[in-house]
């Protein structure tokens, strides 16, 4: 089984390397991420000056932030695509009438999506970082009236990351999203419509929440996460939650949608008849 | 010969809507089987339930001796398939898409791939992006991901849609001679009789999602034989033999000049040693077919 699921991922990646919309996206995060690191420490007054440069891990999480939610959607967008893509084209028909279960055919689904969103995340990343590295400085956070060290770097280093570890499941689960929303229709056009929606209400509505509902939200934990990284670079008197820390709700609560996400899909996948 | 191919009951209903009803195909190794019916008889919707794209309300379906549900991998192993019009991924060439498939189907060569394109005729363009094809290019491609894991057995849903006449005569020579070479069984469902009567060995027709005959070719043709054409004279002596005599179901004039008599293939000779034995001169004697279009019709 696992061998057909490999190739099936090999030739999700083919198709994938090969559509033009994820070279554009990537293009967009790129802009998005360098944009944000950019322009929104000039916005918040944060100067260089003789004395002081910004610090790498403040621009880090301005220009990840962004680039974050942003592939959140471009996640939630290609992962929506994905079954219903396959059902619009009709090449469905061609993939399972090849020696392979649905089942194998679905877990190849998962794990190219998961893949994807490991692509999107580490681009992101590697694009803030590259730029926080070459802009920013490293080392402790100062303050910069009185000059004191506000943040050491050890200290700076251990909340990137819990910042990291926080945000990957919540993105992540974005992408199973997108896959529950796939399997809804047999358009991909509505398909990525539904899943935009789904997941820009979510968003609008979670912003609305009090704290303790947020924490339901598995995408909450992808901007807590980079919030307080930002917060803390900025040298402010930010902490961590500890009930989110406690009861690792980072961990828990995108792991749970996933656990919801997923077997719906199948379920919903398997009991398909192929008409397209 | 080994069934290939054997179905039982299989029933298919949307709603209150028969689609299939009771069908009992009959595959055998090395057959070249047309699958006849109009559209919206039911042809794909069976196509689909055999190949497990949907799911039948009624009865089983056997590849190989084994019942599909047993073992579909180890059976789609051995089959290709074209169900309705070709699919693929538009963004990329004649070689990904094959290669998509390849890394699917497993122990398919990477040389497979040009091979195969050469054989449909599709070499010159293998590396151009699909979405720059003609529907004639496009239904080759769709062949061609069929015949990529070189299968036992090749279902083809309208394989000739699309196609000019050249290219119906190349794919239909490309089907023969698999056939021919390794053996290769096909299944080939068509509304175009014609086609199906140059291509096939065995036909099976349905009709409003009912078999309703399932033969060697040549043996449904023989069915098609309704009487006789009788060139003779005289021809009105000829009509007042015939006229009312047993086994003759009627006589009339056609307008080449010959008689057509309707009777039974076992008819012919007395029908002959009757006008001879009478003082009629008969110069022509070949039985008269319906076209399959017709004997389609007629049942």
């Amino acid at each position: 089984m696992m061998k057909r699921v490999g190739r099936l991922v090999a030739g999700e990646t083919i198709k994938l390397g090969a559509q033009p919309f994820l070279y554009v996206a990537l293009g967009i995060l790129a802009f998005v991420t360098l944009a944000a690191a950019f322009l929104l420490p000039l916005m918040s007054g944060q100067k260089p000056s003789v004395w002081r440069e910004p610090h790498a891990a403040m621009l880090f999480s301005y220009g990840f932030g962004f680039g974050l939610k942003t592939a959140m959607f471009v996640l939630v967008i290609l992962s929506s695509m994905m079954f219903a893509g396959e059902f619009d084209r009709g090449t469905i028909k061609n993939l399972l009438t090849r020696p392979l279960t649905r089942l194998e055919f679905f877990v190849a689904k998962c794990l190219t999506v998961a893949g994807l969103g490991v692509l999107l995340y580490g681009f992101v990343f590697a694009v803030a970082a590259v730029y926080a590295l070459t802009f920013g400085s490293v080392g402790p956070v100062w303050d910069d009236t009185v000059y004191t060290i506000q943040r050491t770097e050890p200290e700076i280093t251990r909340h990137f990351r819990k910042a990291i570890l926080f945000s990957v499941l919540s993105f992540l689960a974005a992408g199973f999203l997108g896959i529950l929303v796939s399997n809804f229709t047999e358009s991909s056009g509505y398909a990525v419509a539904t899943g935009l929606v789904i997941f820009v209400a979510a968003d609008l509505v979670t912003g609305l929440l009090k704290d303790h509902a947020k924490q339901k939200v598995f995408f909450y934990y992808a901007s807590y996460a980079i919030d307080r990284l930002t917060k803390l670079s900025e040298g402010t008197n930010a902490s961590w939650n500890q009930d989110i820390d406690a009861h690792l709700l980072w961990l828990q609560v995108p792991l749970y949608s996933m656990v919801l996400f997923v077997p719906a899909a199948y379920a919903i996948f398997r009991s398909r008849n192929i008409t397209a | 010969m080994v069934a290939v191919l054997r179905t039982e009951g299989l029933t298919k209903h949307f709603g209150q809507f028969k689609a299939v009803e009771d069908l009992n195909l009959d595959v055998q190794e090395g057959d070249l089987y047309g699958f006849l019916g109009p559209n919206g008889s039911g042809k794909t919707t069976s196509m689909r339930m055999i190949l497990r794209l949907i799911r039948p309300t009624a009865g089983r379906v056997e590849m190989f001796g084994e019942d599909v549900q047993a073992d579909f991998i180890g059976i789609m192993e051995r089959v290709g398939a074209l169900v309705e019009l070709p699919a693929y991924y538009p963004y990329l060439s004649a070689v990904k898409n094959l290669e998509v498939l390849r890394l699917i189907s497993g122990n398919v060569p990477e040389a497979r791939i040009p091979e195969i394109l050469d054989t449909v005729g599709l070499a010159s363009r293998m590396h151009d992006r699909v979405r720059t094809y003609s529907q004639g290019m496009r239904q080759r491609l769709g062949i061609a991901m069929a015949l990529l894991a070189k299968p036992r057995l090749v279902f083809l849903d309208e394989p000739t849609n699309g196609l000019d006449p050249e290219g119906i005569n190349h794919i239909r020579q490309v089907i023969q001679e698999l056939n021919r070479k390794d053996g290769v069984t096909f299944v080939i469902s068509s509304h175009l009789l014609h086609e199906i009567e140059l291509t096939c060995n065995r036909i099976g027709m349905i009709k409003r999602g009912k078999m309703i005959v399932q033969d060697r070719l040549d043996a449904v043709i023989a069915r098609t034989v309704d009487g006789l054409h009788v060139a003779c004279d005289p021809k009105a002596k000829a009509v007042a033999l015939l006229k009312g005599r047993d086994g003759i179901r009627g006589v009339r004039e056609e307008a080449d000049g010959r008689l057509r008599v309707s009777c039974d293939a076992a008819r012919f000779g007395d029908v002959n040693a009757h006008l001879v034995a009478n003082g009629v001169t008969v110069s022509e004697l070949t039985p008269a077919r319906q076209t399959l279009e017709e004997f389609f019709l007629s049942q």
